[in-house]
């Protein structure tokens, strides 16, 4: 897979949104809007993500200006949260899933921005650093811009962030990652994600 | 419409890798037929098209890349019968976005069954990802 590309509504933050994958995911982000040259250079009106040696995640307006643009799907089904989290709505949306690096820190980025969701539809829930590293993922949904937060959200779209590695060191069983570890592989996991795209 | 989305889950199946390539997707074929699995190289995508109550389609496009993509026309060119009746389409067009009738260096536009968008170009030897690859047969 060379490339994702996603949907956004028309002008959106999309600067904000390759700010959301460098700061809080640890991507790095090819080329985005500049902030200053966002309404006059449409060529630039867009954000491509590193996320693989050889692969891209792409946010671009929606061809389509009519289009409604949306890409989350969230239903009440009445899931109570544990005691003092809060509680979340199921999302039948599209998910993307990636692995990082360092699953901790990653979430303590994401829990800060707070965007940390917990889809009720899956049996795997992680509302606190423990289970996300027992159960090696977490997620988020809102796409917000860390350095303009009180703007609010960006775009909906379900991230499944997974670690590579279980807490006992070994490959993670869904990890697309063969040889772990060796010295290469973790090279490369540190400077890249791998992004495995579900629709689910 | 149902027989279709059964049908075309298979289908793609095999037009984007030949056969399913990783033994835990084949269990799941078996105790539900519908969702779609492919893996190509270390990267995979699943989508259940069945949906609750429709088929789930990406507001994007995925773009896959292959080393003779001319392969992949042949096969979409075989499943086009079955798939009569569902979104599935398949547009041969140069490298310059004009539709061509020849795919040699072009670019496949491809929507699926049930209307998820693909583009489908050609990679450079060195474009598979050299990290590893999904355990199973090799396709392509």
């Amino acid at each position: 897979m060379r490339d994702l590309t996603i949907y956004a509504p028309r002008d959106s933050n999309l600067a904000g949104i390759g700010r959301f994958y460098r700061d809080i995911l640890g991507a790095h982000v090819l080329m985005s809007d500049n902030d200053n040259t966002k309404d006059n250079n449409k060529d630039h009106h867009q954000c491509i993500v590193t996320v693989g040696p050889k692969q891209t995640l792409t946010f671009v307006p929606h061809p389509d200006s009519q289009q409604t643009v949306r890409h989350d799907d969230l239903r009440d089904e009445q899931f109570e949260s544990p005691a003092g989290f809060p509680a979340h709505l199921s999302n039948y949306g599209p998910h993307v899933s990636m692995y990082v690096a360092d699953l901790a820190s990653t979430l303590e980025r994401a829990d800060k921005l707070g965007v940390t969701y917990v889809n009720p539809r899956f049996k795997r829930r992680a509302f606190t650093l423990g289970e996300a590293r027992a159960q090696c993922m977490f997620r988020c949904l809102d796409i917000v811009d860390p350095a303009h937060s009180e703007q609010g959200v960006i775009l909906k779209l379900e991230h499944e962030v997974r670690s590579v590695v279980q807490t006992n060191g070994s490959l993670y069983k869904s990890c697309p990652l063969m040889r772990y570890p060796t010295l290469l592989l973790q090279h490369l996991v540190k400077y890249y994600t791998v992004t495995v795209v579900s629709i689910c | 419409m149902p027989r279709v989305v059964t049908i075309g889950c298979e289908l793609f199946n095999w037009i984007f890798c030949s056969a399913p390539r990783i033994p835990a997707r084949q269990r799941i074929y078996k105790l539900a037929p519908r969702p779609c699995g492919p893996t190509l190289g270390p990267i995979s995508f699943t989508y259940v098209p069945q949906g609750k109550p429709d088929a789930q389609v990406l507001q994007g496009i995925v773009t896959l890349a292959y080393p003779n993509i001319d392969t992949v026309y042949s096969r979409f060119n075989v499943a086009a019968a079955a798939l009569r009746g569902s979104q599935f389409a398949c547009t041969s067009k140069a490298d310059n976005g004009s539709s061509s009738s020849s795919n040699s260096g072009g670019v496949l536009a491809v929507t699926d069954p049930w209307g998820n968008q693909f583009r489908i170009v050609s990679g450079a030897a060195d474009e598979r990802d050299a990290r590893d690859r999904q355990p199973g047969d090799i396709s392509e």
